[in-house]
């Protein structure tokens, strides 16, 4: 009885401790650690249905096919996510409202693979008089993370797509669309445990697809 | 009779002096009176910290880093310059090519027959176009490795800087204003001297190797604090001496591996 008493309380140890090592690699860890800006910082969504984000890729030169990779990778997990393709008519880095915007540049000077910016939409009274009000105001997009993201852009290096290595760049647009759904850097350096386990942690170049982790992440948020 | 003198010699001022100077106070009085109920813009308008967020490769030794690397000073930063941008490649857009696979999955989720939006940007004001990009002076404390001449300052482009926000004319907003900077790549800081594997740029300055992976702060004990300690790099040079790293990289550059 005694004997059985003690491995029953090693059992539910480590059952618990199984639990929550689960918990911390698969579901999504509270809040403020996975997302960019919790918790406002994401699209508008009604919180039914598909949650359909303008897209475009036909400014990304190289990593065309790459992008259409990557938005098909979204696409096609299990959460409202919905990249609906569009184009953009210059290639200029532009912001546009309601879309994000895939663009590409060529600088082998820069260190990174790729760049990620969401935008919020303030609106600004410029000319107030009580009491009238805000009888003058204008738009205009913000760039930050933890308000409503009105648009995106995502700018990525062709100097880094040597050609052989589409994998990398399939990689790469994929974890920038995530930063643009509003998921943080995921790994041990952001209080998760160690492994590689998701397409949002930056020193892993393993994976190109997002991963159950990053799936879990979408839910919660959306 | 010495109160009726006073009283005399005051002057009294006329009614139509009065009626100005209350007309006067009235519209004083009205101007904080307008603003009542003004929107507050004192959060949205402050200088606001925002990362871009990044993707590397990092860089994964320090062989790596030494031989991509044309000079490793320690240097200090004397001055933060100007901030410009890398921009977009410009070139014709690509042909829109839908997707085929694109049609089960559109089934499957139910997304059929959703046409992306049409594009306005109407009355909208939008941030610079392209990625912010500043130049830092730094001035050599030490030649590490290469051929840079101490003393002398060199420029130092990193990715990041400020950027003010378009304002419409007339406006009586506040202007808005960002400082955009790279995840895991904080921003220079005048007076900061660091250990810095630098690469020569085309035009002749100068820009950090691997970003973060090339870049060090030195502690009391004249050890290296990396930039980014995440990476298998950064984790492997954490602690080491001064000393020790430029027997390394001189080992490496002349052709042999780090100890």
């Amino acid at each position: 009885m005694h004997v059985r008493s003690l491995l029953s309380v090693r059992a539910r140890g480590l059952a618990l401790a199984g639990m929550m090592l689960l918990a911390t690699v698969v579901a999504p860890l509270a809040a403020d650690a996975h997302f960019m800006g919790w918790p406002n910082g994401k699209h508008a969504y009604s919180g039914s249905g598909l949650l359909y984000l303008n897209y475009s890729r036909n400014c990304s030169g190289t990593f065309y096919g790459a992008a259409g990779d990557a938005a098909y990778g979204w696409n096609a997990t299990p959460t409202p996510v919905w990249f609906q393709e569009g184009s953009v008519n210059a290639c200029n880095g532009a912001v546009w409202n309601g879309w994000i915007d895939t663009y590409s540049y060529n600088n082998a000077s820069d260190w990174a693979w790729g760049w990620a910016q969401a935008y919020a939409l303030d609106t600004i009274c410029d000319v107030y008089i009580w009491p009238f009000g805000c009888i003058s105001s204008h738009q205009q997009l913000d760039p930050r993370w933890d308000e409503t993201y009105a648009a995106g852009t995502i700018m990525v290096n062709t100097a880094k797509a040597t050609g052989s290595n589409y994998f990398l760049l399939v990689g790469d647009v994929t974890h920038e669309m995530g930063h643009n759904l509003g998921l943080a850097h995921a790994g041990y350096y952001n209080g998760e445990s160690t492994g590689y386990y998701s397409i949002m942690d930056y020193l892993n170049w393993s994976y190109n697809r997002p991963q159950q982790h990053d799936i879990n992440d979408v839910n919660a948020l959306y | 009779m010495a109160v009726q003198m006073l009283t005399a010699q005051r002057s009294v001022p006329s009614r139509r002096v009065m009626l100005v100077a209350a007309g006067a106070l009235a519209l004083a009085a009205l101007v904080p009176l307008s603003q009542i109920g003004a929107p507050d813009y004192s959060g949205l308008a402050a200088n606001q910290v925002v990362e871009m967020h990044t993707s590397r490769l990092p860089v994964a030794s320090l062989d790596e880093l030494t031989k991509h690397s044309d000079a490793v000073v320690l240097g200090r930063v004397v001055a933060s310059g100007a901030v410009h941008f890398i921009q977009a490649e410009g070139q014709k857009p690509a042909a829109l090519q839908p997707d085929a696979r694109l049609a089960g999955l559109a089934k499957a989720k139910d997304a059929a027959g959703i046409a992306a939006a049409p594009r306005s940007d109407t009355g909208i004001l939008t941030p610079p176009k392209g990625i912010p990009v500043t130049d830092f002076t730094v001035q050599i404390s030490q030649v590490l490795n290469g051929s840079l001449v101490q003393g002398s300052t060199i420029t130092v482009s990193q990715p990041g800087g400020q950027i003010t926000l378009p304002s419409p004319k007339g406006s009586t907003a506040p202007t808005l204003v960002r400082t955009l900077v790279a995840e895991h790549d904080p921003q220079m800081v005048v007076g900061q001297e660091q250990v810095l594997f630098l690469q020569r740029s085309s035009d002749g300055t100068f820009h950090v190797t691997g970003g973060p992976d090339g870049r060090f702060s030195l502690d009391a004990r004249r050890t290296l604090k990396p930039t980014d300690e995440n990476t298998t790099l950064g984790a492997s040079l954490k602690g080491q001496t001064l000393a020790r790293l430029v027997q390394n990289v001189n080992s490496i550059k002349a052709g042999g591996t780090a100890q």
